[in-house]
């Protein structure tokens, strides 16, 4: 038998175990993969660490990071002021955050004009995103900040606050006091919001946008004719149902709805985070640059 | 003398600074363009600012705002293909009545400093145009 003959035996023996005992090796993996529950933890968990990224998908919020695989302890109830109404925020003597809800408002059923829906696909694949570059993230885009949210309530001040944490150390101010919005609103990332309580649901009427960030981390665009009315229902101590209203004629032909969770996250509290301190592309902060480094992880 | 110029370099860093700071993520088309226009081989070519504005239903706006400026005419954008359609009545750069009919290409759109380049056409003379929003 020549030398080439033995090679070529060798390569179709080879080919012939690899037929036969590939698909036995498939099937064993298959039965290692985690049950389906397991799955989705992990996955709530890697979304929590990789806030900024979320999907947006409805009820996997960040905030179920941190408990690993061990089993969803129930909730506590609601926590109320005297009055009766839920605490937004940690009650007296307890310290949380909230984790991150919505990476991308819009869905297929979406009402974009022409031109919104061509810029939010060109966003998709090309990422140029405001918040990347430290400046702050109104709308539902501040409930995807990295490290989560803190909500503080100053009844005295008729004020509900809402930090960001990895963010521009920036924060938006609810206005409790049952007055309308100013008429000369200068537009800005927050807007002016103007909350009242309906039952046990806080409703936010946020205008007065500018047009300079991104109002989901998706790139679903806006234009400063956004008005946002947000429903906020804390339904346990753990749990904070987020629903949004979009309506902006300026991209979108109708007003749209989407509703998301987001998840507490015990002992948790803000933290000094200056964006600009560490931020991995510096020239894109005063907007020199004009691609995005596609090797880099999303910053911050 | 040498902090006179010191304060206007800061002054005028900061307005550089603020004006970077003006990004502007809403429609394509809205904000201030800045660039020229002429033939293609031209070494001397004519300043051509724009301003655009989206309303939610068309794009209005101003060429060369100031006392020269002409109002736009027709501003479309093809947001398949990323061309801008742009009509405006005003005046050549001899001064004389002109009719401009613009055809361009947007380019970088995820930047604020995204670009229009094409053509810039009046009466029988053919030109080219740029542009660069600030």
């Amino acid at each position: 038998m020549s030398h080439r003959s033995i090679i070529v035996s060798a390569a179709l023996l080879f080919a012939l175990i690899t037929i036969i005992v590939a698909p036995s090796l498939i099937k064993a993996q298959g039965q290692q993969a985690p049950p389906q529950g397991q799955g989705q933890q992990v996955q709530g968990q890697g979304q929590r660490q990789g806030q900024g990224q979320g999907q947006g998908q409805q009820g996997r919020g960040g905030g179920r990071g941190g408990r690993g695989n061990q089993p969803e302890v129930p909730s506590k109830p609601t926590p109320r002021w005297p009055d009766g109404h839920p605490v937004m925020g940690a009650p007296q003597g307890d310290k949380g955050i909230w984790g991150s809800c919505c990476g991308s408002l819009s869905n297929a059923q979406t009402p974009y004009q022409p031109w919104a829906k061509a810029l939010y696909d060109y966003r998709r694949n090309n990422e140029f995103e405001p918040h990347t570059r430290c400046k702050p993230s109104g709308g539902a885009r501040q409930f995807v900040t990295p490290y989560g949210t803190e909500m503080v309530e100053a009844p005295d001040l008729q004020k509900i606050f809402i930090y960001d944490i990895g963010g521009p150390h920036t924060f938006r101010i609810i206005y409790m006091d049952g007055k309308p919005h100013p008429s000369n609103l200068v537009p800005s990332y927050y807007g002016d919001s103007r909350g009242h309580w309906e039952g046990d649901t806080l409703v936010v009427d946020t205008t007065g946008f500018n047009e300079n960030f991104w109002m989901d981390r998706a790139g679903s665009p806006h234009t400063d004719k956004l008005h946002f009315i947000e429903k906020f229902t804390r339904s346990d101590y753990n749990t904070m149902k987020y629903e949004v209203t979009v309506d902006d004629p300026g991209a979108y032909t109708g007003t749209w709805t989407n509703s998301f969770q987001m998840r507490w996250g015990a002992n948790s509290e803000l933290f000094e985070y200056v964006c600009q301190d560490n931020n991995f592309a510096p020239v894109l902060l005063v907007g020199q640059e004009e691609k995005v480094d596609r090797t880099s992880v999303i910053i911050p | 003398m040498r902090l006179k110029a010191a304060l206007v370099f800061c002054l005028l860093a900061g307005m550089v600074v603020a004006v970077a700071g003006f990004a502007q993520e809403g429609h394509p088309l809205t904000g201030v363009w800045y660039g020229d226009w002429g033939a293609a081989n031209a070494t001397q070519r004519n300043h051509l600012t724009i301003e655009m504005n989206w309303d939610g239903k068309e794009v209005k706006g101003l060429v060369n705002p100031g006392p020269d400026s002409f109002p736009l005419k027709v501003v479309t954008l093809d947001s398949s293909k990323w061309t801008v359609h742009i009509e405006a009545d005003g005046k050549d750069d001899k001064g004389m009545p002109a009719h401009f009919v613009a055809d361009g290409k947007l380019d970088n759109i995820g930047s604020y400093n995204r670009t229009i380049t094409g053509t810039w056409n009046y009466g029988t003379s053919k030109a080219t145009f740029k542009l660069r929003r600030d």
